[in-house]
């Protein structure tokens, strides 16, 4: 899976803050780290890279193709929040659900959801309701959502955050899991464990000031990136 | 009371349920899209929209009649439509109470919906209709909340039903126009009988409504 950004701009309309990549490519099978100062566009990117936002200049290609809109994707590009949101319902009901947005056929969502629940160890909350959950349960659920539709790439945004040691832990290998398993990752984390575990590429923006309050986080290099 | 009197006041509670209904179930068809499309928009134009809302939510019945009557009648712009004194001017003048009450309610409690949820259904793909699907469902509660809220106020309204409605007998008469006329004439039984049955109707829609509010979680 490679993605390629072609010098594109993105801003939240009458907002100051502006992200900006030069050309560059982004392979995200072995996994990518966004990192950059607050306030320098790492969740703006990512959403870029899901196709929930869409540049204003420049294009993305996805495998040397416009990256088509999120409903038209034949594997979805999934984009986990930093808190994500999770569906009236039970943690099962949440992973069916996802499963149906992402057109998965009846038949198969069975073996999907208890392949998913294995993997991310939720089988005992299986029957838990979105209020019972913690943190933690929150984002495995978010995660087993996610790995249950088998997508091409998952898209994290500080997927460690608020996690105690034991649940960090936990998530590395779970996300370990996900990378064996041929999904790419692209993910933003402060969390230096996370990756010195998992020795992701790193592309770092650049946040600059630009006359009249403009913030612009800019995207030119990637370390250690296949250009 | 005889068994006419009984079967009239049947009658009677029976139209005024079902003016209610109607005009609350055409306040919600068009009052959740547009509840939900204002609720999404942050700018400027969303705001005084929904502050419009807010104070047509708040306007006495006999405002809306007034105006509603004026649309309905014979010189008005909808005065080909003959709905004056008729069932469907009352639902008509009804469902102005009732929309905006709707619109209000549900903007409220979506605003304060995290970017997050709509962007949960776009990242796995959910079409239009399972957006829709999934929004009905997520917001269950507010959204039986702004039925029950609006029933409330259209069923125990009196000054539209009177104006568009002129409190017709065996036609257009509803219990809040019959406690008005039974009152007025010192027939305090029949007046005091279908205030009975309202305050009745007002406790089962609070019951209802603190039973909606338990789910909220």
């Amino acid at each position: 899976m490679i993605f390629e950004l072609q010098s594109i701009s993105f801003q939240y309309p009458g907002s100051k803050y502006i992200v900006e990549t030069g050309d560059l490519q982004l392979c995200v099978q072995n996994g990518v780290r966004i990192d950059g100062p607050n306030g320098s566009g790492k969740t703006t990117l990512l959403k870029l890279l899901a196709g929930l936002l869409h540049p204003q200049r420049g294009q993305i290609l996805l495998n040397a193709k416009p990256l088509p809109r999120v409903d038209r994707l034949k594997t979805p590009l999934v984009y986990v929040h930093a808190e994500p949101y999770i569906f009236r319902g039970t943690v099962l009901e949440n992973l069916e659900m996802a499963l149906s947005w992402a057109r998965v056929p009846a038949r198969e969502r069975p073996e999907r959801i208890r392949q998913a629940l294995e993997v991310l160890g939720l089988g005992a909350l299986a029957r838990r309701r979105h209020f019972e959950l913690y943190t933690g349960e929150r984002r495995k659920t978010a995660l087993a959502r996610a790995f249950a539709v088998h997508p091409a790439v998952v898209l994290l945004d500080e997927p460690s955050s608020g996690l105690d040691a034991a649940s960090r832990a936990e998530l590395m290998d779970q996300l370990d899991t996900l990378r064996a398993s041929g999904i790419g990752l692209v993910l933003t984390t402060h969390d230096a464990g996370l990756q010195d575990r998992m020795k992701l590429k790193t592309c770092t923006l650049h946040l600059e000031e630009e006359p009249g309050g403009f913030r612009k986080g800019r995207l030119h290099e990637i370390a250690d990136s296949p250009r | 009371m005889q068994t006419a009197e009984w079967m009239e006041i049947l009658e009677i509670t029976l139209r005024s349920l079902a003016y209610a209904f109607l005009a609350t179930a055409l306040a919600m068809a068009l009052g959740l899209p547009v509840g939900a499309a204002l609720a999404r928009r942050r700018g400027t134009l969303a705001r005084g929209i929904a502050a419009v809302f807010g104070a047509a939510a708040a306007m006495p019945t006999v405002v809306i009649g007034l105006l509603a009557f004026l649309l309905l009648s014979r010189t008005g712009p909808l005065g080909e439509l003959r709905w004056l004194y008729t069932s469907a001017g009352v639902v008509f003048g009804e469902f102005f109470l009732g929309f905006p009450i709707v619109v209000t309610h549900l903007h409220a409690a979506l605003r304060r919906t995290e970017t997050a949820f709509y962007e949960t259904l776009a990242t796995f793909g959910a079409s239009r209709l399972q957006r829709t699907r999934a929004m009905l469902r997520e917001f269950a509660a507010p959204i039986a909340g702004a039925f029950t809220l609006s029933f409330g106020r259209i069923v125990g309204e009196v000054g539209v039903a009177m104006m568009l409605g002129g409190n017709i007998r065996h036609a257009t008469r509803t219990m809040t126009t019959t406690i008005a006329l039974e009152s007025a004439k010192g027939d305090w039984i029949n007046a005091i009988f279908l205030s009975i049955i309202l305050m009745l109707i007002a406790i089962i829609i609070n019951i209802a409504i603190t039973f909606v509010q338990r789910f909220e979680k």
